[in-house]
């Protein structure tokens, strides 16, 4: 290890590494006298590395077994006792091949490999981390990746869609969805929301989702692990710092969030009527109003500019918006607790008038008059420390909310140092009572005084944008507040005279064109008629869908805010990875280690074009990696392990491949052929490699036990989504709907950190019977039932799940509401396709197991469920290994 | 036979490959029988279990163990450390003594705030680390920072990583088990004892004593239609249909881990509620852990089933003071009001803790078990609102005690402030490499490759703290 490390460090490393080489053809060894068993090149590799090492292959795998297997791998369920049957008696030599034809028309085989994609992309339906929220609009992608796997889409293009959909499609539904990929992995909603712009932790969060962001497109595309360059230059793999930064800037202008989408055929509408309105905006430019003088339009034009000149004349509008919400009480489980806030003007003095603005707060449902008490007092002080208390205004018994406000209280005439309110009924929020006050102004001589005094309340949440200085800071929750509210309204009386002023000029204008130019302006105003009626139309068009996905523009939240003017953050290399330590601005590039595609990235500083012009890198046909590391990832599939057994690492630290030859034959087939991934099931299907029987044989044993050089087939257990959707196969109740919001295990309720409640799933709930692949994942909490089976966190990519047997799984199979519902589901199913308890027994074992069980196994099961009923010997079916290892 | 530890091998490629000629790939891993209940080590373990509790919320570390006479010698005045301080949610305030005053204890003479009496008298025992600083100001990836040793979701979790190397102890319980607070799942939830790439029979087990069923699937239903006598004949014909397949299968062992595996589950079912069943311990025990009164007998209960796990075999025990985020607080981030919400949970865990800490002592356990307090960061000396205080990662406390740990010192220290560590600074890495030390493993060499990257618990960081072992 020290030796690779020197020379990665010192440059020396002459020969270039096996994955980044240039992809060359292969020739197909020759297949001598293994003619019998060899059925296509594949197999001719496989038994060439055979014979190397003294191994012989084994015969190939009976029908029964072949079609479980095929199902399996290509729907991940179980084949019927019918579909196994006509198989097994299909006479025709291509019965096999029409097996495989079958299999990969049907929309299970999208549904099974998009939970392997999903897998790689760590796909969810939270965002993850400590509040982890619901993320309500993922699942378009899931479906989008079922879709295309469905479509047999060129990988070529699968794998565009996804990190540049949107610019390569210009911005058709599919290209805005497939990008849910670079959006699929956690976010940290309090890193980005709630931290401010511009400190330490905000551009950590940054680089780190940013990270995420290149880690999966680089390990899913191109099997590399550039992630380790973020800190240093990669310590194994020739790739320095400043290239993992520069895949960072490609993606510094897009953030995951929630972007719009129109349906294919609203989005043709919406383009037509934007086409047509187009068009017609570029009429009008010929019709141009001509200006005609007439007495009357100069009267009116000086009419509009002395209105202008008043309006012009006041001092500049303050901003619109409000940093704050005001001040918020603690949170009470129930009404009748007191709650007060003060504010101190510093001095004795009289005071014309009070005004309470309730709150309205710009992170919470919107509701004016929040948190303004039902009962409530004003209490006025003189003394510093309140002890001459009176009360100017108050209501004891229960008031209407007075909405926006604001409630003005006429001051006493006397001196005021102390300005208390005080909540005796607090207002319901959400089963739970608060006082809150968005600003309390006191006014004295047309100036509020009470502005930035000190406020001091019986408790405070102070938290967010509530604080108790944001009582006095001049802003509602929504906008702020004139010096005085009369200027305001000044203002707006103002501008609705220039406003009227510009009218009547029109008029006068549009009346002396009309005489001189009649046609022009008739042609005009039809124009501008049939303008009014396209946007009319454009307005009642369905609203958008929206897709999480890379959004280089969307709707704010908190402090979360999109790439100024849509152009990309500025990355900066960073020394040791600490955003404290910036160096080099970094350029977008993809990388110079691999053979046979430059990594420069045509770049004109706009966002879209960078991640285009990454995906034409990946998807170069001399770009070795990118076909590399799909085939590997579809072998693996098939035979339990890949001819790399690290898909996400063909680097130095990754496993080298078993079959180099075979893995360039393949990746060259699959490029050359379209990158059909179907036509790759196909081949590798029809190979006798595949077909081989799994059984053991304790000499080929000896020389190669983990079975590397394939000598027989893997036996593979379920994974825990296949375990899930074979039950509820075998019990007949498996709902095929596909698409739309994932279905839910788990009993849920919303809060600061929303609750995912697994113990309250209704394993009765038939909605919940559909295929595991639109479960709604949740990260923060999986799913215990199929956790226990194995079942990854989709916080990182999971390229080989791991595998274990443990005693929590077999309390699982054997105990959990949903398995023992499923299993009185199938022997209901059994009791209607069968009538005597034996033949009962028989159907329902053959439904699980895809055999008919022998005389010795039926006459124990047969005793057991005369005894016990058929239920029960449901339960134990789903618990065999035959029912969870595929031969 | 060779360790997988001393080899830096992943455990799954040496048992894959040590299975063929020994038989028992997959039951070699299922079972600690199997395996001769001999953990693989790299040198002499001082301690073989290990409680990690953690405070969850950020506990303050100036108002329970880092006695400051500064800031009761300055409080209510501006605070001026003498640079500029960026806080996670407001502004600095004034300088806030803590609500509770301070008593020395032990023959250490060490200052523990008199909200926690008992811990207090427990201190000669006790290593305190009053230099501890987070990389992150954030709940999520600080509390995922001191559970798993990174700030991304998705890494094995301390005991998952212990669980891992040493196996476990008894075939009759799991080896971590966890037992979050029953009002909720700290940041993160369960994904603070994930086995992350680790294979699953590495996580932490979840036991919520406060439901019906505290270990999920344990029992058979009584409303499944199934009875108790169809289940123990089940699993007769269970074991012999398996039997069956498996003879026609040779060669394959994850076929007998799963004969196996029914077997375990069994003795998990007997084993499980024995273990917690507090019916039969005595009153002076009910006393120590403080199960009689409404305000420690949850944690009370969880410190005390702590005791009997470990009794039983159990290696590693994570136990959660403190729940997510929400209001009203639930947790120990008191950014509102600190002497309400952390005088409730500092009442909450001193005298279960210290009940834990005495009754190990007593049945000489405490020799070799490690226990752990830990918490994400630490809270400001100064005030947020009047009453609260806002986040601190740049110094807190954390202590360690028994297996191996130096009793009666403290190591590192904060500035006059208790804001800044600034000796002997320390990160969860250090104490992670400290508590693998004690068990007798080389944090550097407790290696698995994941994606191109030979993860270890910490990360390229991490020195074992000498100054607190023995």
């Amino acid at each position: 290890m020290f030796l690779l490390l020197a020379a990665a460090a010192t440059g020396q490393d002459s020969e270039r590494w096996w994955s980044l080489r240039r992809l060359e053809p292969t020739p197909v060894p020759a297949v001598e006298g293994v003619s019998g068993w060899a059925r296509n090149p594949i197999d001719a590799f496989v038994h060439a590395r055979l014979a190397e090492a003294g191994l012989a292959p084994s015969p190939e795998a009976d029908r029964r077994t072949l079609i479980r297997r095929a199902t399996f791998d290509l729907h991940g369920l179980p084949p019927s006792p019918e579909e196994i049957d006509a198989f097994v008696n299909d006479p025709r030599p291509d019965a096999f091949e029409r097996l495989v034809d079958r299999l990969l028309a049907s929309p299970r085989y999208g549904e099974r490999w998009a939970r392997h994609w999903l897998d790689v992309a760590h796909y969810g339906d939270t965002h993850g981390y400590d509040k982890d929220k619901v993320r309500p609009n993922a699942w378009p992608y899931r479906d989008w990746v079922i879709r295309a796997l469905n479509a047999d889409i060129p990988w070529g293009r699968f794998v565009e869609m996804q990190i540049a959909g949107d610019v390569v499609t210009g911005g058709a539904s599919d290209g805005v969805i497939a990008t849910g990929f670079v959006a699929a992995g956690p976010w940290d909603f309090v890193g980005h929301v709630e931290l401010r712009e511009g400190t330490v932790d905000k551009k950590i969060t940054r680089n780190l989702d940013r990270d995420d962001m290149v880690t999966s497109t680089m390990s899913a595309f191109a099997s590399l692990t550039v992630h380790c360059a973020r800190c240093h230059d990669h310590k194994f793999d020739p790739i320095p710092q400043s290239e993992y930064y520069g895949l960072q800037a490609v993606f510094a202008g897009v953030e995951r969030a929630n972007r719009p989408f129109d349906p294919p055929e609203i989005r043709q509408r919406r383009q037509e009527l934007e086409a047509r309105l187009r068009s017609l905006e570029s009429s009008m430019k010929d019709l141009a109003p001509k200006q005609v003088e007439t007495e009357q339009v100069a009267r009116r034009r000086a009419a509009r500019d002395a209105a202008q000149a008043a309006l012009a004349a006041l001092p500049p509008a303050p901003p619109t918006k409000s940093p704050s919400n005001g001040w918020h009480s603690l949170v009470m489980s129930g009404p009748l607790h007191e709650k007060w806030v003060e504010v101190d003007l510093g001095s004795p003095q009289v005071i014309d008038e009070i005004i309470l603005w309730p709150a309205r707060p710009q992170d919470f449902p919107d509701t004016p008059g929040f948190g303004f008490p039902t009962r409530w007092s004003v209490v006025v002080s003189a003394a510093a420390d309140g002890s001459d208390g009176r009360t100017l205004e108050s209501h004891l018994g229960d008031t209407a909310n007075p909405g926006d406000g604001p409630v003005r209280i006429s001051g006493d005439g006397d001196q005021v140092r102390v300005i208390r309110m005080i909540g005796h009924r607090l207002w319901e929020r959400r089963n739970d009572w608060v006082m809150a006050l968005s600003e309390l102004q006191a006014m004295a001589g047309g100036t509020d005084v009470a502005r930035g005094k000190p406020v001091r309340s019986k408790d405070s949440i102070e938290s967010g944008l509530w604080s108790m200085r944001h009582l006095v800071d001049g802003h509602t929750s929504r906008h702020p507040i004139g010096a005085s509210p009369d200027g305001l309204r000044h203002r707006q009386e103002l501008e609705a005279a220039v406003a009227l002023r510009e009218h009547e000029l029109s008029v006068a204008a549009l009346e002396a064109e009309t005489a001189r130019y009649p046609a022009r302006v008739a042609r005009r105003e039809q124009i501008k008629g049939e303008m009014a009626e396209l946007s009319t139309r454009l307005g009642t068009l369905p609203a958008p869908n929206y897709v999480y996905a890379a959004a280089p523009a969307f709707k704010s939240e908190g402090q979360f805010t999109p790439a100024p003017e849509g152009r990309p953050r500025p990355v900066h290399v960073l020394d040791r990875g600490d955003v404290a330590k910036p160096q080099d601005l970094a350029v977008p590039g993809a990388l110079a280690c691999v053979e046979g595609v430059s990594p420069a990235l045509e770049d004109d500083g706009a966002e879209g074009p960078r991640r285009a012009a990454l995906a034409r890198w990946l998807t170069d046909g001399d770009n070795p990696l990118t076909w590399r590391s799909v085939v590997n990832r579809v072998w693996h599939h098939h035979f339990g392990r890949g001819l790399v057994t690290t898909p996400n690492d063909f680097g130095k630290m990754g496993s080298r491949p078993s079959h180099p030859q075979l893995l360039d034959w393949l990746a060259m087939e699959f490029r050359d052929s379209g990158g059909s991934l179907k036509a790759l099931h196909r081949a590798i299907l029809s190979s006798a490699a595949w077909r081989q029987a799994s059984g053991h044989n304790a000499e080929r044993a000896a020389k190669d036990f983990s079975n590397r050089l394939l000598w027989r087939a893997n036996r593979r257990r379920l994974e825990a989504e296949a375990v899930r959707d074979a039950v509820l196969s075998v019990a007949g109740t498996l709902d095929l709907t596909m698409g739309g919001p994932g279905y839910r295990t788990f009993g849920f309720k919303d809060d600061h950190s929303p609750h995912y409640m697994y113990e309250r799933y209704d394993a009765n709930d038939r909605g919940t019977w559909r295929r595991a692949i639109y479960r709604f994942q949740v990260r923060s909490v999986p799913d215990p039932f199929l956790e226990t089976m194995d079942c990854p966190d989709p916080s990182r990519s999971t390229p080989v799940r791991s595998e274990t047997v443990t005693a929590l799984q077999a309390l699982s199979l054997l105990n959990n509401r949903f398995m023992l519902r499923q299993a009185r589901e199938l022997a209901e199913r059994a009791s209607r396709e069968a009538r005597d308890t034996s033949s009962r027994v028989a159907r329902a074992f053959s439904l699980a197991l895809g055999r008919m069980p022998d005389a010795e196994e039926r006459a124990r099961m047969d005793a057991y469920a005369d005894r016990h009923g058929l239920p029960a010997l449901c339960r134990l079916l789903f618990n065999l290994n035959e029912f969870l290892f595929i031969d | 036979m060779a360790s997988p530890v001393t080899q830096g091998m992943d455990r799954r490629d040496w048992l894959w490959r040590s299975g063929g000629g020994l038989g028992g790939i997959a039951l070699a891993w299922l079972t600690a029988e199997a395996r001769g209940f001999q953990p693989s080590v790299h040198h002499a373990p001082r301690a073989k279990r290990v409680v990690q509790f953690f405070m969850s919320g950020a506990a303050s570390q100036c108002d329970l163990f880092d006695y400051k006479p500064e800031l009761i010698k300055r409080n209510g005045e501006k605070w001026d450390p003498g640079e500029k301080v960026e806080l996670f949610q407001s502004q600095p305030g004034k300088v806030m003594q803590s609500p509770w005053g301070w008593t020395r204890h032990g023959e250490c003479g060490k200052h523990v705030s008199d909200l926690l009496p008992n811990i207090g008298s427990c201190v000669d025992d006790i290593a305190f680390v009053h230099g501890m600083t987070s990389k992150s100001n954030v709940h999520g990836p600080a509390t995922l920072l001191q559970a798993t040793g990174f700030v991304s979701p998705g890494f094995p979790s301390v005991g998952a990583w212990v669980s891992y190397a040493l196996g476990r102890m008894s075939d009759d319980l799991p080896a971590y088990v966890v037992l979050p607070d029953s009002r909720g799942y700290a940041p993160c939830g369960p994904g603070n004892w994930t086995a992350g790439f680790l294979p699953a029979v590495h996580q932490g087990t979840m036991i919520r004593p406060d439901r019906p069923d505290p270990i999920a699937d344990l029992e058979l239903p009584a409303d499944a239609g199934v009875s108790e006598r169809a289940d123990e004949d089940g699993l007769g014909l269970l074991g012999e249909l398996n039997r069956r397949h498996r003879m026609r299968r040779p060669g394959d062992d994850r076929l007998d881990a799963r004969i196996a595996s029914y077997e375990l589950a069994a003795r998990l079912q007997l084993s499980a509620p024995e273990a917690l069943d507090l019916a039969g311990e005595p009153g002076h025990m009910r006393d120590l852990y403080g199960l009689d009164h409404a305000s420690t007998a949850e944690f009370g209960r969880n410190c005390l089933l702590t005791r009997r796990l470990f009794e039983r075999g159990v290696r590693f025990v994570q136990v959660w003071s403190g729940a997510d985020n929400g209001h009203p607080r639930r947790n120990w981030d008191s950014h509102e009001d600190l002497k309400k919400d952390h005088g409730e949970l500092g009442t909450m865990i001193d005298r279960p803790i210290a009940g834990l800490i005495k009754d190990l002592k007593r049945r000489g356990m405490l020799d070799d078990t490690i226990i752990l307090w830990t918490t994400e960061f630490g809270r400001m000396p100064c005030a947020q609102g009047s009453k609260g205080r806002d986040h601190n990662p740049f110094g807190f406390t954390s202590w360690l005690c028994g297996g191996g740990i130096k009793g009666g010192v403290s190591h590192g220290a904060t500035d006059q402030w208790s804001f800044r560590a600034v000796e002997d600074q320390t990160t969860g890495y250090d104490l992670h490499a400290t508590i693998l030390h004690l068990l007798g493993i080389d944090h550097e060499r407790l290696t698995v490759r994941q994606d191109g990257i030979d993860r270890r618990l910490t990360d390229v960081h991490g020195q074992v703290i000498r100054d607190i072992i023995l």
